[in-house]
């Protein structure tokens, strides 16, 4: 199909697939919960949904906890994980106008890893708070020091230079602590940077879901700025667009994102690389119905990779971030093959 | 000093001084422009055309000196305010992802809305008007990027349009367009009644389209005035380096340039 005509397409299918969206993240997480090793229907699901709204529960059954306590917060932790990966890529896309930057572009996850293996080895943990203040101090120093290499104006080159140095930085100290340290801190650590969900706790959910929410709301709110970015700096500027700012502010957003995420889902890539490249492909370009699709899509596609992740293998689960950069990197090497003729 | 005089002036330079990087580009500049008016800006290659335009869209700072939009300082309301008052068009433009032609032209809004507001009604109308304006409705849909250069300034245009400017600054915008083409933009730009300040390449173009025109050559401004006044065959000597004749063009009376070429060079 010629491009003009898919592009036309793009912008008439907006409210369908819209639509369908929203359909399919009010019925996933329902399905996903259902969905796992201990077989629990959608009945069971219904009906301890049922009690925790009317009644206390107050002696719940086996699958009543499983559904309450295990599954319904990983799944949430996954759709906010998911939207919030996926719609800190598209600022990161949209702000270095560079349709293959990603969050990890910066170092943040490099950044993130070393907080949480420096958490582990001296603190012994696994789980909690520390290892989640620890990763997000890691990726905010990544961040720091990117940005303060980013001159003035806030230079794009600058930055993506920036941010490989940072990335290798902290790959590097956080071998060094890996190599230091006793097998089981390695353990530990392997298991937090493969990327899972199993840890998903209900207390846990609070600071993921302000934080993506504080997210969706700025970026619709300057919907408008971020289209007129495309047109390039300058351009954008007499439009009033105060670009440097701008870009400032939603490249500390994505991070803000990125690094709470990281810190309690551990290494789970790509997702902003190839969703808001899938929503531009079905849906065109940045407008605020675009950027919602692309926080609702990831979303899905974290809840459904999880569902996978949980049912592949009998009896063990396999770490979440191996499936999505599975995905994602298939994806890219099928994009840039797609592109190897157009944009050389 | 060489001034256009006016009354009112909704631009007017003064005593403007530009330095980067320790070099002066743009010394003792000093015009203003009156409402309604076209006004090209001439000069050689490097004689700081952009950087005058940057200063005047608010994205070099005078080093020394102001411009004043309406008697204003520009460096002394927001970029927001200034774009609702100045639109512009620029010689190239970006093409990331495929945006397409009704998106570029709404961006025209960008100045107008607040924060979380989204197109109303009358917004589209604005922007299918602005579209119509320029003939490109039938390509609404496409991306931006698949357009000829000329569509592509078309659709500047309508984005500009869009943007309801008192003033219009454009540099160079028919670089790269072929001939029909750049007579198609500055009739646009002309129709639409607003000032208009553009630094334009073709010397004959400048002198069919604009009612005054401005000289600079080495950062200052040389010589400005109605375009046979500043279009002689002495300052083409002087600033463009070029042997011509300036007689009258045979249809619409302005200043015609015929270069001399050396035949006999070219003939070898």
């Amino acid at each position: 199909m010629p491009q003009f005509m898919r592009a036309q397409l793009a912008l008439v299918r907006q409210p369908i697939i819209i639509t369908v969206l929203v359909a399919l993240v009010l019925l996933s997480p329902l399905l996903a919960i259902a969905i796992g090793t201990a077989k629990i229907s959608m009945l069971d699901v219904l009906s301890t949904y049922g009690c925790h709204l009317t009644t206390a529960c107050a002696e719940p059954d086996l699958t009543q906890r499983i559904v309450w306590e295990l599954r319904t917060p990983r799944v949430l932790l996954a759709f906010i994980t998911g939207a919030g990966l996926a719609l800190a890529g598209a600022l990161l896309q949209t702000v270095t106008r560079n349709p293959l930057a990603d969050p990890y572009l910066f170092g943040v996850s490099n950044g993130a890893s070393f907080g949480a293996v420096v958490v582990i080895s001296t603190l012994g943990a696994t789980v909690g708070i520390g290892m989640v203040m620890g990763a997000f101090i890691g990726s905010a120093i990544s961040v720091t020091i990117v940005m303060a290499l980013a001159g003035r104006g806030v230079q794009i080159e600058r930055m993506l230079l920036a941010g490989v140095a940072v990335a290798y930085m902290f790959s590097a100290a956080t071998s060094l602590v890996l190599y230091s340290s006793d097998p089981e801190v390695t353990v530990n650590y392997l298991f937090w940077a493969l990327g899972s969900l199993a840890r998903a706790e209900w207390n846990q959910l609070p600071l993921p879901f302000l934080v993506v929410s504080l997210g969706l709301i700025v970026t619709l709110a300057f919907h408008r700025q971020l289209r007129a970015v495309l047109s390039g700096e300058e351009s954008a500027q007499t439009l009033g667009v105060n670009v440097s700012r701008l870009r400032l502010g939603m490249l500390f957003l994505a991070s803000l994102m990125t690094a709470t995420l990281v810190a309690y889902t551990g290494g789970i890539g790509f997702i902003g690389l190839m969703i808001p490249h899938v929503v531009r492909r079905l849906m065109g370009v940045n407008n605020a119905k675009t950027l919602v699709a692309t926080a609702l899509l990831g979303g899905l596609f974290l809840v459904w990779v999880d569902v996978v992740a949980r049912t592949l293998m009998e009896n063990q689960e396999m770490p979440v971030g191996i499936i999505t950069a599975g995905i994602g990197s298939f994806f890219f090497l099928a994009v840039l093959y797609r592109r190897r003729w157009i944009d050389g | 000093m060489s001034r256009i005089d006016s009354d009112q002036p909704v631009i007017h330079v003064q005593n403007l001084h530009w330095y980067a990087n320790g070099k002066t580009i743009l010394q003792d500049i000093d015009f203003a422009i009156a409402k309604g008016q076209f006004v090209g800006l001439i000069g050689p290659n490097g004689a700081g055309k952009s950087s005058l335009l940057r200063c005047l869209y608010r994205i070099n700072r005078p080093s020394e000196g102001q411009v004043l939009l309406n008697g204003r300082d520009i460096w002394r309301t927001s970029l927001k305010q200034n774009a609702q008052e100045v639109a512009v068009i620029l010689q190239e433009n970006g093409d990331y992802f495929g945006i397409a032609v009704t998106d570029v032209v709404a961006m025209g809004l960008t100045p107008h809305k607040s924060l979380f507001s989204t197109d109303t009604l009358e917004d589209k109308q604005r922007v299918q008007r602005a579209l119509d304006q320029v003939g490109l409705s039938e390509l609404a849909d496409k991306p931006f990027a698949q357009l000829s250069g000329g569509e592509k300034q078309r659709v500047m245009v309508a984005r500009a349009i869009v943007q309801q400017p008192s003033v219009l600054l454009m540099d160079e915008p028919t670089n790269h367009l072929d001939v029909h083409y750049q007579i198609e933009v500055l009739q646009l730009a002309r129709s639409l009644g607003i000032t208009v300040f553009a630094s334009i390449h073709d010397l004959n173009l400048a002198a069919a389209f604009c009612d005054q025109l401005l000289l600079i050559n080495q950062g200052r401004l040389v010589s400005c005035g109605a375009p046979a006044d500043v279009l002689t065959e002495a300052n083409l000597l002087t600033h463009f380096r070029t042997h011509a004749q300036v007689d009258r063009h045979p249809l619409s009376g302005c200043p015609r340039i015929s270069y001399d070429y050396d035949t006999s060079l070219l003939k070898d």
